[in-house]
């Protein structure tokens, strides 16, 4: 059992989570159009 | 350095103005042949003929510059300059049908009425000379005053013509403004026409008009659409398996080669469960989705899409919706997010809230992973075709849930206005392999940027429910029970069980709120952290996952109670959030997410409680 990995996976879990919040709760160009379904495209 | 001049292109719905935008700017662009689809305003940059740079709006398709939907009066208010994100066109192309020149004018007039300089393009000279109908755009050019330019934008002939058109000094149209209303301006249109439109006579049959006898007949019409269907499920069934063998053989691989790399460790059991066990038991569905999409590309690509909706409208004015709602129902089934912001094109403001608030109920894209992966395990030794059957029932499902939730929407709801539907039915034509193959790659990029963001970051965070609190078991299964997930799991037990389901598929009914298809990647995590034995496969692991009593977890009442939620549960926080913008209220979308949730739970009990008198 590698001991730096019972640290390092929870940072991972940390950095993952808080990417997620800011993505989702940063004031967005257009709030609602989820780019992920290609319907913000905008020029 | 002057600002590049700025081009708008204006016409009524479907008479090929993507197909010219496309020709002109080289965007890419989604093409299709029902009205309505260009719902928001898109720009692009052209060369002319002297490597001048010009602006090209796309504007939404209109009938007349008297707005009865929001996207209407978008073409209204920018060409008017009174939208402040637009700058007013310098000039403006005028897309004509030749085949319908009558009326597509009408909209034209109105324009050249707004003081801008006009280029008519008269479009679909091929289809119309097919009926026997021929335009004098010359003649039509000398009456106006401007270029008059007739075109086939699908086969890019006129595209020259249309090009010293643009590289020329734009001019105004020599028109008088029409006084009076509609029967003036057709009086005005049919005196502009009178000798520069020659129809030969007699009525011809087209071929398109030989195919609808079939295609659009109330009889073998459906038949037609329900082998299409069918052929459609039992494709994805069929030849589906080969690469997503493939796809999962890779993920296995790599997940080798980290195991071979790396100490034993947490990091290690993140990186192989979590990250490649969720995002891989999600990429394994990619070929399904491009299958989906190359039959929704044809379809739409050779017109047959509009004579579907054309049927549907049929079945739409039995609850009170007309066929305009198919569109955005339609687009549903991709993805509901670009299905409501369709929502836009519909006129009465009743009839858009009533399909934004069905529409979540037609079977997306990210269903399609769920149900794959519930009908094997529920037809571990079935056909290809057996279980084409189910997908094809869970479809069937979620048109009837459409139509029902419709009606008592309209029931409820007060009746205020009452629209008409005008859908024109595009000739048919030979499919454009390179848009079907643009859009597949399109919506395989959009699939794969979901999984490698919103599914590997959800993976993650799964993978530490699902591992955190430790202890010190070497089992998996009480290692996963003693966990966060475990114990959410075990606490919403009761809720769920009379629907069939243990605490191991509540976690991934809680963890699937975000997004339907995280529900597969859920399952894998739990899997892969729990199984010991690296041979077996998820699939087998699950099915041979036992209850307390000895029965497999997955039996056939468990797997269709499940299909059931997902073909009704409202598990897409995105489309919350659009339902929210599109109707301006959070009380839509709370009674979106209450209803579905609601009316799934239940049916899905009923499902599990009824199939207790025929299965075990």
């Amino acid at each position: 059992m590698s001991d730096w990995q019972s640290w390092a996976a929870p940072a991972v879990v940390i950095i993952t989570l808080g990417i997620l919040l800011w993505r989702n709760l940063r004031p967005s160009k257009e709030a609602s159009c989820d780019e992920e379904c290609n319907c913000g495209k905008k020029e | 350095m002057n600002s590049p001049r700025t081009f708008a292109l204006v016409g009524n719905p479907n008479t090929g103005k993507t197909t010219l935008f496309n020709a002109l700017t080289g965007l890419r662009q989604k093409v299709a042949n029902y009205p309505g689809v260009t719902v928001e305003k898109k720009t692009g940059t052209g060369r002319n003929r002297h490597g001048e740079a010009f602006a090209v709006i796309d504007l939404p398709g209109a009938y007349s510059l008297e707005p009865k939907s929001p996207d209407e009066e978008v073409t209204r208010a920018v060409l008017h300059g009174e939208r402040p994100d637009t700058p007013r066109p310098d000039a403006v192309i005028c897309l004509v049908d030749a085949g319908n020149l009558e009326r597509h004018l009408y909209l034209a007039t109105q324009v050249m009425e707004l003081d801008l300089p006009v280029i008519v393009v008269v479009n679909k000279t091929d289809t119309a000379e097919e009926r026997g109908v021929t335009v004098a755009t010359k003649k039509l050019a000398e009456r106006l005053g401007v270029p008059v330019v007739p075109m086939q934008a699908n086969e890019r002939v006129g595209m020259e013509a249309l090009q010293v058109a643009l590289s020329a000094e734009p001019v105004k149209a020599n028109w008088k403004p029409v006084e009076g209303d509609t029967a003036a301006r057709y009086k005005a249109i049919g005196k502009l026409i009178e000798g520069a439109v020659a129809r030969d006579g007699e009525e011809r049959l087209t071929p398109s008009d030989r195919w609808d006898g079939v295609l659009v007949h109330p009889v073998f019409g459906w038949l037609v659409l329900l082998g299409i269907l069918g052929g459609l499920f039992f494709t994805l069934f069929s030849l589906a398996g080969y690469p997503m063998d493939l796809i999962d053989g890779t993920f296995g691989w790599l997940s080798s080669q980290v195991e071979a790399r790396m100490a034993d460790g947490d990091l290690r059991a993140l990186i192989t469960e979590g990250i490649i066990g969720g995002v891989g038991g999600v990429v394994i569905f990619l070929p399904q989705i491009l299958i989906l999409f190359f039959f929704i590309g044809l379809m739409e690509n050779t017109g047959y899409l509009a004579r579907v909706s054309f049927m549907m409208d049929r079945l739409m004015a039995g609850v009170g919706l007309n066929g305009k709602a198919f569109v955005p129902l339609l687009s549903s089934y991709a993805c509901a997010i670009p299905g409501i912001m369709a929502t836009r094109t519909m006129e009465s403001a009743r009839d858009r809230l009533i399909t934004t608030l069905v529409a979540p109920i037609t079977s997306c894209s990210a269903r399609l992973p769920v149900y794959v992966m519930l009908i094997a395990l529920m037809l571990p030794v079935g056909t290809a075709g057996q279980k084409a059957l189910v997908m094809l029932g869970l479809y069937v499902l979620s048109i009837v849930g459409v139509y029902a939730f419709a009606y008592v929407f309209n029931r409820t709801l007060d009746r205020k206005e009452q629209t008409l539907f005008v859908l024109e039915l595009p000739a048919y034509q030979r499919p454009s392999w390179r848009e079907i193959g643009l859009q597949m790659y399109d919506r395989g990029k959009i699939f794969l940027r979901r999984a490698g963001t919103v599914i590997l970051g959800l993976s993650i965070v799964l993978w530490a429910l699902t591992t955190y609190p430790k202890t010190d078991s070497e089992d998996g299964s009480e290692q996963l029970a003693h966990s966060a997930a475990g114990r959410m799991g075990k606490a919403i037990e009761p809720v769920i069980e009379p629907l069939g389901y243990d605490w191991k598929m509540g976690i991934g009914l809680v963890a699937s709120f975000a997004a339907r298809e995280v529900f597969v990647s859920t399952m894998s995590i739990i899997y892969t952290g729990e199984e010991q034995d690296e041979e077996k496969t998820i699939r087998t692991s699950m099915a041979a996952e036992k209850r307390a009593d000895g029965q497999p977890a997955y039996n056939v009442r468990t797997c269709l109670s499940l299909l059931v939620f997902y073909v009704f549960a409202m598990q897409c926080l995105s489309t919350v959030a659009v339902t929210r913008r599109e109707t301006n209220s959070w009380k839509w979308a709370i009674l979106q997410v209450v209803y579905l949730t609601g009316f799934a739970y239940v049916a899905a009990l009923a499902t599990y409680q009824i199939g207790g008198f025929f299965l075990s």
